[in-house]
């Protein structure tokens, strides 16, 4: 079976610091370390600054620290960029505006790796 | 749309009243690592075997369990694979012989907790100074013996899946 990976290795991290809870609290500007539990334990997602400074903290990107989470939400994006450029393909646009669309596809195809359309 | 196609287990090292175990991913990487107690008698815990191998499982999320067999452990393995069943985990059982053949050159727990300590440099700080041999062991030796499973589990792992055609 192939499994996805853990929502966050912030747990593994920490203890490959050494730091406890507590400490990895501290260090966010916090003075307890129970919320910081609740993210190891995947019972609440961090805001962007407690990311940010769980970076900060293990030197360790926020792909890498939140990797499952980062997985299915690049999963859910991918599926969605999919749709709209369908949609974007099934249009039938004249002028400035297929212009426009045939942009949009050319920047899907080159970040999102989708065929050229016949757009261009 | 990445995929990744690597598996997670919990290796365990189940003794009586206690429990040493590691989780490890794709067969190199360290997730975690710990000892669990529930001890019986004057000393009994709340939290039982059952509960703490349930939140052992939920913060892992493994695809296996693997563990060797070992004296005095028979009455709590029905629990474990109980617990392990209700979220569709496979339980695996290795031989000690097998687990040995992983870490040739080693000649006692000693050795193949250097070698494991070695592989993973995490574990280094808790590598157990050498048992005198009136003393008991140490717990966090549990941890060791557990993560020896764990490398035994993949090495079979990776012996089933490269060599599929018999030699010519």
């Amino acid at each position: 079976m192939a499994a996805q990976r853990l929502a966050n290795y912030l747990k593994t991290y920490r203890k490959k610091s050494g730091l406890t809870q507590r400490e990895v609290a501290y260090l966010l500007g916090w003075k307890r370390g129970e919320q910081f539990v609740r993210y190891e334990k995947y019972q609440e997602f961090p805001t962007l600054p407690v990311a940010l400074g769980c970076q900060a903290i293990f030197k360790v990107p926020v792909t890498e620290l939140f990797a499952g989470t980062n997985d299915s939400i690049t999963s859910e994006v991918g599926a969605r960029v999919e749709m709209l450029a369908a949609e974007l393909e099934k249009r039938n646009d004249h002028g400035k505006q297929a212009r426009s669309t045939a942009r949009k596809l050319a920047w899907l195809a080159a970040h999102h790796g989708r065929p050229n359309s016949p757009h261009q | 749309m990445p995929s990744f196609d690597l598996e997670r287990i919990i290796a365990v090292d189940l003794r009586p009243q206690s429990l040493g175990y590691v989780v490890l991913e794709a067969g190199d990487s360290l997730i975690d690592w710990g000892v669990k107690d529930f001890p019986g008698g004057a000393y009994s815990v709340r939290i039982p075997l059952r509960a703490k191998v349930n939140d052992l499982l939920a913060a892992c999320v493994p695809d296996a369990i693997v563990l060797r067999r070992r004296a005095g452990t028979d009455a709590m393995l029905p629990e474990l694979e109980q617990a392990a069943k209700a979220r569709g985990v496979e339980v695996s059982f290795l031989t000690r012989r097998t687990v040995k053949s992983y870490f040739p050159g080693c000649r006692n727990k000693d050795q193949i907790a250097s070698a494991i300590s070695e592989r993973f440099l995490d574990l280094r700080l808790l590598l157990p100074p050498k048992r005198k041999i009136w003393k008991k062991e140490y717990k966090r030796m549990r941890i060791f013996d557990a993560a020896a499973t764990g490398i035994a589990y993949f090495g079979e792992k990776q012996k089933q899946t490269a060599a599929p055609f018999p030699p010519s």
